[in-house]
């Protein structure tokens, strides 16, 4: 049940999707495709944006009302907040190893867990408004502030030509990192689904479509970026490649301020705040659904975090973490990814079956 | 006051609390207990596998007498240390030290040539593994990296910051990418033989002699003749000038300026570089006593892209004679169509094809 302040606004809806999708790979990226692609991941990049697409075309404003694919949408979200919850623990990881290699270097790990944690469980406790208000508000000062800092960084594209795809494309590698950025595809259908049932009109596709595509440009426009200044072939040898390459940018002359990069930086670990307390906040709004009880969503948020806290606590590198990611984590995300469109084809057959009824009663 | 009154202090001190952690206080320290490196010099070692590395500190004065009263040869003080890399070397360092070593103020990172080309690739390597150390700095090349660094020139109080903003001022003739950032991607980049700028010490100063090439093996450093041809060949020039005879007379053009455009293409088997210079630049000076402006502004532009295409071609002759590729050409071809180009660097299939395209402009008052 949706009272009129939990409900999520049409521009809150765009901007949450967006935080949520990006949140998903944005420290690491674009590392892992370049890896396994080298300079031929701009190619998976643009199917897997395609890909991003079709899942935001594919969903419907609502779902069927046939009880069994309710359930099985239902069972589908378990397994697929099961792995993002992983993939999000490789994330926070990730961004902690980061924030200790470069800025916090005496700071224990848990002092800057603790307080990441405890403002990502208390927002997504907040009802949906508040999630509402907080993407509606940060989202846009994020975007620009690192639209700036892009902007100051174009300047270092040494390397326009390793932006496009060699004459020589390996079709295996390109397969091989598009499965690998599965794990950011995942969170589209999921989000999707999650924030469409507390909107305040159903989300039309011109709506839906939206997120993810600013999402995905905000994503390309970092790739065309890194992978102009650094070239694919140092890249693969750094842990946070948009992290390095925004250390370089120095004004030597203004005001002693050299690395004007950090102030990203510290807006990027806020984006990754919001985006999981849209994920948390997503997870606590499919749990009320099951459970009605008032607390459900404070005591979801709680133990999310918890969890988060602890696995991120002792997961012992960004690269055991990294490894969980591409070995078992992405594999899941496309087993999850297959089911998801296997049920979205059923859903478009039902809404073909029931507009041709509707026509033929005409 | 109300319940929920309390629960909002515990909520706003715990979250005080909690954000106090975040302030980065674990890591304060105060100035004075910092001995912030700004440069390093690294030489060859007496012993094999073994280099010396001189670590560059500001004297850090602690009372306000103490800044009047320090004598300006004792404002700078560098301490020399003999170990066999990067890590070992700060520690050692620190031994010898009261305060902490810190790292994110490096301006100036000097190696002797004589230290080979793959123990550059490792301490730079280093440098990008280690969080505290911002690769902005500048790379060079010289052939006694302590006396380079503890040099002291005229122009400046502070040792390393004039060679340093000589370097990021884009004011020089032929620019050469010296930031420690961009030479790491160039070693770890195939195709390319990585290049630092060549600093010498000459009398009290110093001075910008060319370029080294990081080539496999020992450093190799190119005279400025070369230098310049690499420099026309890539299109790094930024303010040349050329001096040419025109009927006995010489005729000096400056401010030359311009791009290459690159083209592969493979032909039986054969890769055939076409890399066509456009440049325009100014008459400086001459040219006066020769007649007709317009016809002898097109025997000037010949003869000045006549001698930038010979100094192009005498780089690459050099290049080609020493199996290095200074001008990234193996690597754009692997970035081209990477079935066409072969690992390492070999110039055995290669046709280079260089043109020249010269245009006099904006002559300026005079004419």
């Amino acid at each position: 049940m949706t009272t009129a302040d939990s409900r999520m606004s049409r521009v809150g809806f765009v901007l949450a999707a967006t935080a949520s999708i990006v949140a998903e790979g944005l420290f690491v990226w674009p590392l892992h495709v370049v890896v396994a692609a080298g300079q031929n991941a701009i190619l998976a990049v643009g199917i897997t944006g395609g890909w991003t697409v079709a899942i935001a075309l594919a969903h419907p404003a609502a779902l069927p009302s046939v009880p069994r694919l309710r359930h099985a949408f239902r069972v589908l979200d378990i397994l697929g907040w099961m792995v993002l919850g992983t993939v999000d623990t490789v994330m926070i990881v990730s961004l902690m190893a980061m924030l200790k290699t470069f800025y916090f270097f005496e700071t224990p790990l848990w002092a800057l867990l603790l307080p990441f944690c405890a403002v990502v469980g208390w927002a997504a406790a907040k009802p949906r408004a508040t999630v509402n208000r907080l993407a509606t508000f940060w989202v846009p000062i994020l975007f620009v502030g690192s639209l700036i800092v892009a902007l100051m960084a174009m300047s270092h594209i040494h390397y326009p030509r390793t932006l496009l795809p060699n004459q020589a494309v390996d079709g295996k590698a390109v397969v091989q990192a598009t499965a690998v950025m599965a794990y950011m595809v995942a969170p589209v259908g999921l989000t999707l689904r999650g924030l469409a049932t507390s909107v305040q009109t159903p989300p039309t596709t011109a709506v839906r479509l939206w997120g993810p595509l600013l999402a995905w440009s905000f994503l390309l426009a970092l790739y065309l970026l890194v992978v102009g200044t650094l070239g694919p072939n140092a890249l693969i040898h750094l842990r946070w490649p948009i992290v390095f390459m925004l250390d370089q940018i120095t004004l030597d002359s203004a005001f002693f301020i050299s690395r004007v990069g950090i102030a990203v930086i510290f807006g990027w670990t806020l984006g990754i705040a919001l985006g999981l307390i849209i994920h948390v906040d997503l997870i606590g709004e499919s749990a009320q659904t099951q459970w009605t009880h008032p607390a459900t969503r404070g005591v979801v948020a709680g133990s999310v975090t918890c969890l988060w806290f602890f696995a991120a606590l002792f997961t012992t590198t960004p690269a055991t973490a990294s490894r969980l990611l591409l070995s078992w984590l992405d594999p899941a995300a496309i087993g999850y990814l297959g089911i998801e469109a296997a049920l979205l084809f059923i859903v478009a057959i039902i809404r073909r079956t029931h507009t041709s009824k509707a026509k033929e009663s005409d | 006051m109300r319940a929920g009154d309390h629960r909002w202090l515990a909520w706003g001190a715990l979250c005080i609390l909690l954000a106090a952690g975040l302030t980065g206080c674990w890591d304060q320290r105060p100035v004075e207990t910092r001995a912030a490196v700004t440069a390093i010099g690294i030489d060859p070692g007496k012993h094999p596998g073994l280099y010396r590395f001189t670590f560059v500190f500001p004297n850090v004065t602690t009372t306000t007498t103490s800044i009047a009263t320090t004598p300006a040869t004792q404002e700078f003080f560098h301490y020399t240390v003999s170990a066999a890399n990067l890590a070992d070397a700060f520690s050692a360092i620190q031994r010898r030290q009261s305060r902490v070593l810190y790292l994110g103020q490096i301006r100036l990172l000097a190696l002797s040539t004589r230290v080979p080309s793959e123990v550059w690739r490792r301490f730079l390597q280093t440098a990008v593994q280690s969080g505290p150390m911002v690769l902005t700095f500048v790379v060079v090349g010289t052939s006694n990296a302590q006396s380079l660094v503890a040099l002291v020139p005229p122009s400046e109080v502070v040792p390393e910051l004039a060679l340093y903003r000589t370097l990021t001022c884009d004011c020089q003739p032929f620019l050469v990418a010296s930031r420690a950032w961009h030479v790491w991607v160039q070693m770890e980049t195939p195709g390319i033989t990585p290049i630092v700028p060549q600093v010498m010490v000459h009398e009290d100063n110093y001075v910008l002699r060319g370029i080294d090439l990081l080539a496999p093996g020992r450093p190799v450093t190119w005279p400025l003749a070369d230098t310049w041809g690499w420099a026309y060949a890539t299109g790094h020039v930024h303010e040349g000038t050329v001096t040419v005879n025109e009927r006995g007379e010489p005729v000096t053009v400056g401010r030359i300026l311009g791009h290459q455009d690159l083209s592969f293409h493979v032909l039986d088997g054969r890769i055939v570089l076409n890399d066509h210079l456009r440049y325009t630049g100014q008459l400086v000076a001459g040219g006066d006593a020769l007649g007709n402006p317009i016809t002898t502004d097109r025997t000037i532009e010949r003869a000045v892209a006549s001698r930038l295409l010979t100094m192009a071609q005498q780089a690459v002759k050099r290049a080609q004679a020493s199996g290095t590729d200074p001008f990234g050409w193996h690597r754009d071809l692997h970035w081209t169509d990477a079935s066409a180009a072969s690992p390492g660097l070999s110039w055995r299939r290669w046709q280079v094809r260089l043109t020249v395209q010269f245009l006099l402009q904006n002559e300026g008052v005079l004419r």
